[in-house]
C-alpha cells in the first residue's frame, strides 16, 4: 500500500508541481485562500455561503437583477498555473438557466473553462488568448441545473473538456499561452440581463500543473 | 503514479463527486472551517509529535465543556455517509459522574447524531445513536475506554449505523438512529463532577477526521 499522497499523485522521481484542492466543507468558505469580489457591494449584497443541505456546497449569488452584475471567486491575482501545462476538476451547479453566466476553471486575461453562458442551450467550452481572441465549442450536454463534474486541459496545442467523464470538446485556437501569462483558478455567476438574481454552486475544485 | 488527481484517487470522472472532507489537524491553528465552543477548556495544536489537535478541560468546575462542529451546515447525509477520525480520549471513566466524549456526525452537537461515545463508568468504547436526547449505546466494544489513539469509521446505512474501531467492525446499532435531515462534524467533551479525578483534565486529540457522503 502506498503511504504518501504524494506518491499516489507523482512518480518516482517526480519533483511535484503545483496543486490545489478545495473540498468547499465547513462552516465558511477558507477565505485564506479564496478571494471573493463582486462587480458592485459587497459579501453581504451578494448572499454566499457553505449551504446546509446535504452535498450542498457552496453558493454564490450576484448582488441583484441588474444586467452584468456578477460575483467571482479566485486567488486574488496570484496566477500558479501553467497556460500551456495544467489542468483543472469542478463540480458545480448552475441554479438557472435564462440570462445567467456560469464559469469555473482557469483564467486571467486568457482563459479555458466551462461556460454555461446567457440562454445558450449547451455548455460550452470557452477558450481566450488575450492577444487573438475568443472563442467556444459547444458539448453535447444541456445547459441544465444538475451537477456536473468538468475536467479542462491544455498541452498549450490542445484545450479539451470532459463532462461527466465524457470528451465533449476540443479546442486548438484561441488558447491561452506562455506569452499570455499564468493563470489562477476562478468560479463565477454572471447576471446577463437582468431578472432576479442568479445562484451557481461548487463543492469541488482541483487544478494543478502537469 | 497511481492517479492524475485527488478527484480520481476516489472515483472515475464519470462519477459526480459528493460531498466530501478531511482534516490533518496539522498547522499553526484550527482550520477556520471549524466553529468551536468552549466552557472552561481550551482547544489547541498540539505541540507534540502525532498530537494533532487538543481539546481539554482547564477548570474543575461542574459541566465544563468543549464543542467543534461545522456551525450546523450540515453537507453530510444522515442515511447514507461515513465519517472516519483518530481519537485519543482520556475520560477518566472511573469514579466519575457525566464526564463524556462524543465524535462523529449528527445534526446538533450532544442532541441529535451517531457518535463513539467514550464516557463515565464505561470501561469500553460504545456506539452511541440519538434522536433528541433519546441515546442507543452498544454493547460494549472490546476497545477499552482510555487514552490511546483509536482509528474510528462510522458508517450510515440508513438502516442501521456501524461503528468499526481499528480496522473491525465493533459495534451496529438499528435504532437510536437520527431522523432529523442532514449532519455535521460533531465533537462534545463534558467534564461532569470531578469525583476521584481531582483536577485531571478531559482531553480528547484528534490527528484526522474525514467525512463524505457515499
Amino acid at each position: 500500500m502506498t503511504k504518501s499522497i504524494y506518491d499516489q499523485l507523482n512518480a518516482s522521481g517526480t519533483v511535484a508541481k503545483q496543486r490545489v484542492v478545495e473540498t468547499f466543507s465547513g462552516d465558511a468558505l477558507d477565505t485564506d485562500r479564496w478571494n471573493l469580489a463582486h462587480s458592485i457591494g459587497n459579501d453581504s449584497n451578494s448572499p454566499n455561503g457553505m449551504s446546509d443541505s446535504v452535498d450542498g456546497g457552496w453558493y454564490l449569488t450576484t448582488h441583484s437583477s441588474n444586467s452584468s452584475y456578477y460575483s467571482i471567486l479566485n486567488f486574488n491575482g496570484k496566477r500558479q498555473y501553467n497556460p500551456i501545462s495544467s489542468a483543472w476538476i469542478a463540480v458545480t451547479r448552475n441554479h438557472t438557466t435564462t440570462n445567467t453566466a456560469h464559469y469555473a476553471g482557469l483564467h486571467e486575461n486568457s482563459y479555458f473553462m466551462i461556460s454555461a453562458s446567457g440562454n445558450e442551450t449547451k455548455y460550452r467550452l470557452s477558450t481566450r488568448n488575450d492577444t487573438e481572441g475568443t472563442g467556444n465549442t459547444d458539448t453535447s450536454i444541456n445547459s441544465d441545473t444538475n451537477w456536473h463534474t468538468w475536467k479542462g486541459e491544455t498541452d498549450g496545442t490542445t484545450v479539451t473538456l470532459h463532462g461527466d467523464g465524457v470528451l465533449e470538446a476540443s479546442r486548438t485556437g484561441y488558447i491561452p499561452s506562455t506569452a499570455t501569462g499564468t493563470l489562477e483558478p476562478f468560479f463565477q455567476v454572471y447576471s446577463t440581463s437582468g431578472g432576479t438574481a442568479k445562484t451557481s454552486s461548487i463543492r469541488y475544485m482541483e487544478c494543478y500543473n502537469t | 503514479m497511481a492517479f492524475p488527481s485527488i478527484y480520481e484517487m476516489f472515483a472515475p470522472l464519470t462519477t459526480v463527486r459528493k460531498q466530501h472532507f478531511w482534516e490533518y489537524f496539522s498547522g499553526a491553528t484550527l482550520n477556520s472551517r471549524w466553529t468551536t465552543t468552549v466552557g472552561g477548556s481550551s482547544i489547541i495544536m498540539n505541540d507534540e509529535a502525532d498530537g494533532g489537535l487538543k481539546l481539554y478541560t482547564t477548570s474543575t468546575g461542574t459541566n465544563s465543556n468543549f464543542t467543534m462542529n461545522f456551525n450546523n451546515k450540515r453537507q453530510f447525509d444522515d442515511n447514507a455517509s461515513v465519517c472516519i477520525f483518530t481519537v485519543n480520549a482520556d475520560v477518566q471513566q472511573a469514579s466519575t459522574t457525566n464526564w463524556f466524549l462524543q465524535v462523529g456526525l449528527g445534526h446538533t452537537v450532544g442532541n441529535t447524531g451517531h457518535w463513539l461515545s467514550a464516557k463515565s463508568a464505561q470501561s469500553y468504547l460504545r456506539l452511541q445513536t440519538s434522536q433528541s436526547e433519546s441515546s442507543t449505546y452498544s454493547a460494549d466494544t472490546t476497545v477499552a475506554n482510555s487514552p490511546v489513539w483509536v482509528s474510528s469509521k462510522i458508517q450510515n446505512n440508513g438502516s442501521n449505523c456501524e461503528l468499526s474501531l481499528n480496522g473491525t467492525l465493533s459495534a451496529t446499532n438499528g435504532s437510536g438512529l437520527q431522523t432529523s435531515t442532514g449532519m455535521q462534524p460533531n465533537v462534545y467533551g463534558n467534564r461532569g463532577t470531578s469525583g476521584s479525578a481531582g483536577s485531571n483534565p478531559l482531553v480528547c486529540k484528534l490527528q484526522y477526521f474525514e467525512a463524505y457522503n457515499t
